[in-house]
């Protein structure tokens, strides 16, 4: 079984205790600044998603 | 087209719109990020501010359900609109969104352009009034992160 490495992207949040810690120890606009880098990848890949469709 | 919410703020800041964001930009400000699709805004209800409102969209090449035109914009919202820097959700007097005027806000600025956010009570207020899946998601953890208030 092939071992997942889930703690390297630091953009990373979910099940992930240090992550949301890191998060949380941010300020309000690095926050955002992650939000907006986050919602434009989750926006690119719900595109390939359809173009493979 | 990228997703450019820090364009489209600035293109309202420049506008002189009174707004504020609401929505996952805010929830990230106020501690829980995650990805959202669009930018969430509460806009002054007043005909003044749908004018500004109606020329920075336009400036935008936005496009909507509905004309996007002052008189439009001055009744009762809950428009998305396509734009070249990515899709705003307009919310005025929909459940969960108190009127810009009584909203209490705070300021961030990110790159040089001020954000209005709700300040962390009024955004758990919004929370527990819409009461979606995500909002109640969102709740729990600002709960967690801030208290349970």
């Amino acid at each position: 079984m092939s071992q997942v490495n889930s703690h390297t992207d630091p953009r990373q949040t979910w099940n992930s205790p240090e992550q949301i810690a890191r998060h949380r120890a941010m300020s309000a606009t690095e926050r955002i600044k992650l939000c907006v880098e986050l919602s434009r990848e989750a926006l690119r890949f719900a595109a390939a998603r359809r173009a493979r469709r | 087209m990228a997703f450019d919410p820090l364009g489209i703020v600035r293109t309202l800041n420049e506008h002189e719109v009174r707004f504020a964001v609401v929505g996952g930009f805010a929830v990230a400000a106020h501690g829980v990020v995650r990805a959202t699709e669009d930018l969430d805004v509460v806009t002054d209800r007043g005909l003044a501010n749908a004018e500004r409102l109606t020329a920075a969209l336009r400036s935008l090449n936005a496009t909507a359900s509905q004309p996007l035109e002052p008189e439009v914009l001055v009744r009762r919202l809950d428009l998305r609109v396509s734009t070249d820097l990515g899709q705003i959700h307009l919310l005025r007097e929909v459940p969960g969104i108190p009127d810009y005027r009584r909203l209490e806000r705070e300021s961030v600025e990110v790159d040089g352009i001020r954000f209005e956010i709700p300040t962390i009570e009024a955004l758990r207020q919004m929370k527990r009034e819409a009461g979606r899946d995500k909002d109640r998601i969102d709740l729990a953890e600002l709960d967690e992160l801030h208290g349970s208030g």
